[in-house]
């Protein structure tokens, strides 16, 4: 008998911490059967050794191995750990030893045995998964039927067993410990690394455990593989994973199943989600869905993700590995079933499941019909994604619809610099083609060069009505074209025309379901209401943009600037001065991302929020945002009236210089537009990522303005500011309100 | 007492149940003898405490794997690890893979003479214990042992048949606390590595431990007779990867001929053909020996690129097995996607694909670029086409290319133009030949940038390239500029990433006369075609020009911002090194100058000198503009010799390029005012310190000194002793002077009087 199966946690990971788990099985004394179910390298082992140091009975542990797949092995060792855990096994040695013993009866003997525990004990049985013979599974089946209060027997294995039933062991005497309850949290990653000798910040811990998905065998493989594994998984920069950890599922997953399992998750780990009938169309095969529930159930890191188990999903650092063999391999292939996979999505009407797959091709041929309907779903970050897979100058040069829509809308996903080659592509198609839409490519063309507002303000309104007149009825592009004939007109002065195209914009978005368009429609006109004296009004479309907007989740969307502007107007127009600082709060937060690369908006949202910040006598902000719309107008040139009002602005600034101005002249302006950041709840390095400057340059700045303030922290710093009336009162409030939204 | 008793008793009944096991014959106990010894220290050998220790320290693993190829001193460091550790090593060398019963037998007598110290050998009996029970013997025998014991499993790779595998995996499992198994051997042994990593019970050495570091490698050449110089050493190190095999081949190279004869870094390229023939491509089979001579010419290799290239499917599970059995087939990444050849060794493949399929290597190379041109970079493209000779394909990467993106290696771009300089091949490819002409004159050769100038205009008709390169290059002044770089926007195609450079042209020209406003609108366009082409180049390029216009017409904010982004640009791409960082550097001089930041100033400067030299005549106005602004940020400091240096060669530039209108103005009154300089100061070099730049711009406010002095937290006797100091430095003598005198020299802006 090998004496290391019998040591407890001869195979432990000393680096793993589970104190929160130990405590949980330590408490659940009245559980006769502990099961703990979950895939390799989970920490099972470790979590039951750690439990085992703390106890006082007498135990018995069995680690169990390859070898002992064998009845005759299985009940020896069997006897051996129960009489280690303080059973009278010596019947049952007597009834083995003794030849032509029937197995059953050796087995009901080792039962007895359990049963006649006279104090308690702990038996431990380390990866039953490995016992595959009828008789093993039996005796261990028999076994667990037999548990005597007070004492404790608990499995581990990696696969569902079917060992035990809760209905016939009883809810209370059954602690079922799965996949969900072994995943580390980030702390407990945290701690893991450290012990790795890896010291990560919090954020980089967060996205390596977010990566492993708490598999604490991930972590510690990435650990020893060091630094560079650890920066190509926050860069997300690599396809594949690490060495380590590609051996390891080598190792542990992949070669224990056949060659032929082991083929067909090569194959769907293309997917990221799977489900039966997708893979019997992927790989022209029929049952594929009886093939992975089976695979679901002997390993764990393929798992469910509905409760109806169609749909499944691997481990994404085991699909990543599965994906590039399989694109080393043949690229062929790979491409092949990506392509048939399309063709099934397509064929039930899952157009985004369908652009999910990433043929690039095909996402190209998608997304004109997709883009849309994503956009005002709030689902900015995915199509944003959809966009990147792509960015490319022939597909770009071959699907100009999708151009069209990709420089129209990556600026309003904060990417400014993808819009204009977006752009350049689209303005060069054929204008006759045909639009998705049923309308010529002209009238999109139109559309988009009013977006961009290159050449001015009459020249937009040319386009937007031109745009207007061609596209096809019903076209889910009218919403847009009003709109910019709009903005058109507030720009060329013709206050009137450009409140009733507001409306009528807001109409048709609404009616198309097109949530942004309506909500900056409605704020626009609430702005226009406003300069009109009409307070009511403005009141009621300022809060319909704002309710739109908040209830299809777009609280971070570049166009919902202006619907915070008008509402902190409103605010400020009904005395609420307190209530308009929380709106200057939130547009603030918004304010990079509206760029050159959106005139119309850029201008209008600066303007507003300048009057709001000079009414709120708070002039260095106001100064700084004068600034930046001179600076977007040396880009885009002939804004019309932006002039006009801009020198009037300017006029109202200089006529009310407050006292606090010697001290926002020191702060430069890079300074003067990171102070209401600061008061905000993101961390340096967000802020650099919203001001697209490097974390460093950020915090440079912010020791300027705590020295220039003379402060020492962050806190005085907006303390201070706030005294001298560089910040508005509750910025820092609104930004907190608004990262709970 | 007690203890020692204690444990002799299992121990005796343990070797006689192991004695019983063993069917050993006669035969058998010579090489069991050689195979259970440490192997003695072999003189001549270099000590490697450094990796001693590391061993040593590393106690808590069960497990150490050794694994490097053939020549690498593994035996060697393990021996000497055993001598300088106080635990006794068991020693066993496997030399074929038998029965799983006797190699556990042969362990056990290991362990048996390492805790006991020589046995007496083993009885023929013949017994019948299950491999459980040998483990378990095995186990209990490194128990009853007093101190922790070593067991070395050296050549582990020959150890083939699953069960010995799974016997000697097992008994690592049963290894009592602080004893070892450590392995040794070319290949990875099929052991379950992966779980003993996870459960953090594995140390591993590899090729990157086990190489000599340069250090080493004299040591060992010294030992072996041969005195080199220590770059020669390097050299040699280098060109073996550390390989001490390679050392030693190269070191009996070069002791049997005269040390003048022979290049060190290819030193016995003739000895190791052999010894790779020998030791290794024999033991191979046919087809992986097909496959590494068609890989070797690849710098790197992957699956799909093999597969191309070698026409041999499954590259990359081809790839995976040969790195795990060490044949010189390294890793580059760590996501077991791209491998690549140790270079001695790809050597010695190359000069085998020419005896084994000689002539195929062109084809081969036109291959890899192919693939590389579709899924690579371009930049490997290029290489192999030109070392395939592929001037057409050449032709068509370079004119893919992104804008100035080559200019960063200088060293590769000759080789590649070299291939295609024919005047008569180029005047076909007016695209190429432009693009080559410009890379040429930005990697400071301005005569082959002319010569392939001439032949872009020997085309049939003048078309877009030759326009744009007429406009960059502008021999004639700032009108011929303007024109062709017009002419170059109407004629590129609108989706080219070349409009980006022909803008930067036209806003050149623009700026050159005087036209700021123009020239910055265009500059915006230029950075953001170029941005979106990719084209770092450029785009910094364009953005560092606009900073210092900006800073001319004393609009400091702007200025700052864009150097900065500038500079954001050089740093986020790998264009440290191209002359088109110029412009980047000169803008955050200037800026660092306004902040008062001189360290940054000077490390700016320092880098731009290095540069300078491939900034030539060739693209005349450009440079001219560039020394300027070097020129003011030189005078700024005081450091008059250093702006007469680059006045210097701004007339130098003059004498070739006699038209470039409006600099050669600015240029004269750069040069009065150095040397009115250099007469007012007393000869001393008269730098501002950062303190006093810092007090220039408040000098030019309505403020008092008492006023700047709690601005700046001093006192106003220092404000007071700084001034005074800066007006002698700018050779005046009071505040008003000094204002006029600092905005001269670009110091502070006029504009900045009106923000305080």
């Amino acid at each position: 008998m090998l004496d290391s199966k019998l040591r407890p946690g001869e195979r432990r990971s000393p680096a793993l911490p589970r104190a929160t788990l130990v405590d949980r099985i330590h408490s659940a004394r009245r559980a006769r059967i502990t099961l703990v179910e979950a895939p390799a390298g989970y920490g099972k082992t470790t979590v039951l050794a750690n439990w085992v140091d703390r106890l006082s009975c007498p135990v018995g542990w069995y680690s169990i191995d390859e070898t002992d797949n064998d009845p005759a092995v299985l009940l020896a060792y069997l006897a051996c750990v129960l009489g280690r855990a303080g059973a009278d096994v010596a019947q049952a040695i007597e009834c083995m030893s003794s030849p032509g013993t029937r197995l059953a009866a050796m087995i009901a003997e080792l039962g007895d045995a359990l049963e006649s525990l006279g104090a308690p004990g702990v038996v431990v049985l380390d990866g039953v998964h490995l016992l595959e013979e009828r008789a093993c599974v039996d005796a261990l089946r028999m076994l667990c039927g037999r548990v005597p209060a007070g004492s404790r027997l608990v499995l581990s294995t990696r696969s569902a067993h079917g060992l035990v039933d809760a209905h016939v062991h009883g809810a209370r005497a059954l602690l079922r410990l799965g996949t969900e309850d072994l995943r580390l949290s980030d702390a407990e990653a945290d701690e893991l690394l450290r012990n790795a000798g890896l010291d990560l910040e919090d954020e980089d811990v967060r996205v390596l455990n977010a990566r492993c998905e708490g598999w604490a065998a991930g972590l510690f493989l990435t650990a020893l593989a060091g630094m560079p594994a650890v920066v190509s998984i926050r860069q997300n920069a690599t396809v594949g994973v690490d060495r380590f950890v590609a051996d390891y599922f080598r190792l542990e997953v992949l070669d224990p199943l056949g060659a032929e399992d082991r083929e067909f998750l090569r194959q769907v780990a293309v997917l990221d989600r799977i489900s039966g009938p997708l893979c019997d169309m992927m790989l022209e095969a029929s049952r594929s869905g009886a093939r992975l529930r089976e695979l679901a159930r002997s390993n764990l890191f393929l798992v469910e993700i509905d409760a109806e188990r169609e749909w499944f999903r691997l481990h994404p650092m085991l699909r990543d590995l599965l994906r590039a063999e399989l694109d080393d391999n043949d690229v062929v292939a790979a491409s092949t079933l990506r392509a048939r996979a399309t063709d099934w999505y397509e064929a039930v009407g899952d157009t985004d499941g369908a652009i999910g797959i990433g043929d690039r091709d095909r996402v190209a041929a998608l997304l004109p019909n997709a883009a849309l309907p994503a956009f005002w779903a709030g689902r900015s970050a995915m199509l944003g994604q959809w966009f990147a897979s792509i960015d490319d100058a022939r597909l770009l040069a071959e699907n100009p619809a999708a151009a069209i829509l990709g420089a129209a809308l990556l600026p309003l996903l904060g990417r400014p610099d993808a819009a204009e080659r977006w752009g350049r592509a689209a303005l060069q198609c054929d204008p006759n083609s045909v639009m998705p839409d049923g309308s010529p490519a002209a009238a999109w063309i139109a559309n988009l060069r009013a977006f961009l507002c290159l050449d001015g303000a009459e020249s937009m309104r040319d386009d937007a009505e031109l745009s207007l007149a061609t596209l096809a009825d019903g076209s889910s592009m009218a919403a847009n074209a009003q709109c910019l004939l709009g903005y058109a007109y507030l720009l060329l002065g013709d206050d009137e025309r450009a409140a009733a195209w507001f409306d009528e914009a807001a109409g048709t978005a609404a009616s198309l379901g097109a949530n942004v368009g309506a909500s900056e429609s409605l704020a626009a006109g609430s702005l226009l209401a406003l300069a009109a004296g009409d307070v009511r009004r403005a009141g009621e479309l300022a809060d319909r943009a704002h309710r739109i907007a908040h209830e299809a989740h777009l609280d971070d969307y570049t166009t919902t600037a202006l619907v915070h502007v008008a509402c902190g107007r409103v605010a400020l127009a009904e005395g609420r001065r307190k209530a308009a600082g929380d709106w200057i709060g939130r547009a603030d937060l918004l304010l990079p991302r509206v760029t050159y690369a959106l005139p119309w908006l850029a201008v209008s949202v600066r303007q507003e929020l300048a009057h709001l910040e000079l009414a709120l006598d708070n002039s260095a902000r106001a100064r700084v945002l004068l600034d930046e719309i001179d600076a977007i107008m040396v880009r885009r040139p002939g804004l019309g009236v932006a002039g006009e009002r801009m020198a009037r602005l300017r006029h109202d600034l200089d006529a009310g210089r407050s006292a606090a101005d010697g001290w926002a002249s020191e702060l430069t302006p890079a300074e003067l537009r990171l102070l209401p950041l600061l008061s905000g709840y993101l961390s340096f390095r967000e802020i650099g990522e919203r001001l697209d400057i490097s974390r460093n340059t950020v915090k440079t700045q912010a020791i300027s303005v705590y020295r220039k303030l003379d402060v020492a922290s962050r806190s005085d710093a907006v303390a201070r500011a706030r005294e001298l009336g560089l910040l508005s009162p509750d910025a820092a409030r609104s930004a907190w309100t608004a990262a709970q939204a | 007492m007690t203890s020692a008793v204690a444990a002799e008793r299992p121990r005796r009944r343990a070797r006689r149940r192991i004695n019983r096991v063993v069917e050993a014959p006669a035969q058998h106990d010579a090489l069991l003898e050689a195979n259970l010894t440490v192997p003695q220290h072999s003189t001549g050998s270099v000590p490697r405490t450094g990796l001693v220790n590391q061993l040593r320290a590393a106690r808590s693993a069960r497990l150490v794997l050794v694994s490097a190829p053939a020549g690498y001193g593994k035996t060697t460091l393990v021996a000497e690890w055993a001598r300088r550790d106080g635990r006794p090593f068991a020693w066993f060398s496997v030399d074929a893979s038998g029965e799983p019963i006797a190699f556990a037998a042969h362990l056990g007598a290991a362990i048996e003479r390492a805790v006991e110290g020589p046995s007496d050998g083993f009885g023929p009996e013949a017994g019948n214990v299950s491999p459980d029970e040998s483990i378990a013997l095995l186990g209990r025998l490194v128990a009853s042992s007093r101190s922790p014991v070593v067991v070395v499993v050296d050549d582990v790779d020959r150890l083939q048949d699953s069960a010995s595998i799974r016997l000697l995996a097992r008994f690592v499992d049963e290894l009592p606390p602080l004893s070892q198994v450590v392995l040794v051997g070319r290949a990875r042994p099929l052991l379950p590595l992966a779980r003993f990593r996870a459960q953090g019970a594995l140390v591993e050495l590899d090729v990157a431990d086990l190489g000599f570091a340069d250090r080493e490698a004299a040591a060992l050449l010294r030992a072996a007779g041969v005195d080199l110089p220590r770059e020669d050493v390097e050299a040699l190190n280098a060109a073996v990867e550390g390989w001490p095999a390679g050392l030693h081949l190269a070191a009996s190279a070069l002791n049997s001929c005269s040390p003048n004869g022979i290049d060190p870094a290819r030193g016995g390229d003739d000895l190791m053909l052999e010894y790779f023939r020998t030791e290794l491509l024999s033991s191979l089979a046919p087809d992986d020996v097909t496959f590494l001579t068609r890989a070797s010419v690849l710098e790197g290799m992957c699956g799909t690129l093999c597969d191309l290239v070698t026409e041999m499917p499954g590259s990359a599970e081809r790839l995976a097995g040969l790195e795990g059995s060490n044949l010189f087939v390294r890793p580059m990444d760590r996501e077991g996607r791209w491998y690549r050849l140790h270079s001695a060794f790809r050597r010695v493949l190359a000069l085998e694909l020419e005896r084994l399929e000689p002539g195929v290597a062109g084809t081969l190379r036109r291959r890899a670029a192919t693939w590389c041109a579709e899924y690579g970079s371009d930049d490997l493209a290029l290489e192999y086409a030109s070392s395939a000779g592929d001037r057409e394909r050449l032709v068509e990467l370079l004119e893919r290319s992104v804008p100035f993106s080559l200019t960063a290696q200088p060293a590769h771009v000759g080789r590649w133009l070299d291939a295609l300089d024919d005047a008569t091949f180029l005047s076909r490819h007016p695209a190429a030949s432009a693009i080559g002409a410009l890379t040429l004159a930005l990697t400071g050769h301005p005569d082959g940038a002319e010569r392939w100038a001439v032949a872009t205009e020997q085309g049939h008709s003048p078309g877009p390239w030759h326009a744009l390169l007429h406009s960059l290059m502008s021999p004639h002044g700032a009108d011929d500029m303007r024109t062709h770089a017009a002419r170059a926007l109407d004629t590129l195609p609108l989706g080219s990433a070349w409009r980006a450079p022909a803008l930067l042209a036209l806003a050149c020209a623009n700026a050159l006369e005087g036209d700021s406003w123009s020239a910055d609108a265009l500059l915006g366009e230029a950075a953001d075609t170029a941005a979106s082409a990719g084209a770092a180049a450029v785009e910094s390029t364009a953005l560092a020009y606009g900073s210092l216009l900006a800073a001319d017409r004393g609009d400091w904010p702007r200025a700052d911002a864009l150097a900065e982004a500038a500079r954001r640009v050089v740093q986020g791409s790998q264009i440290e090194d191209s002359a088109t960082t110029l412009f980047s550097l000169a803008a955050s001089a200037r800026a660092a100058l306004r902040k008062g930041d001189c360290v940054t100033v000077w490390a700016d400067l320092e880098r731009a000198r290095a540069l300078l030299p491939r900034l030539t005549h060739a693209i005349g106005s450009f440079s001219v503009f560039l020394r300027i602004e070097l020129v003011r940020v030189h005078l700024a400091l005081g450091d008059a010799n250093g702006a007469l240096l680059l006045l210097d060669e701004v007339d130098e530039i003059f004498s070739r390029r006699p038209r470039l209108g409006v600099l050669r103005e600015d240029s004269k009154a750069l040069r009065g005012q150095v040397e009115a300089n250099v007469r007012r100061s007393t000869g001393r070099p008269a730098t501002l310190t950062a303190a006093e730049l810092r007090l220039l711009p408040l000098l030019t406010t309505h403020l008092s000194f008492r006023e700047i002095a709690s601005l700046l937290y001093v006192s106003r006797n220092t404000v007071k002793t700084q001034a005074i100091s800066v007006y002698r430095k700018l050779g005046v003598s009071s505040r008003g002077e000094a204002i006029v005198r600092a905005s001269e020299l670009g110091l502070v802006a006029g504009a900045a009087a009106e923000k305080w």
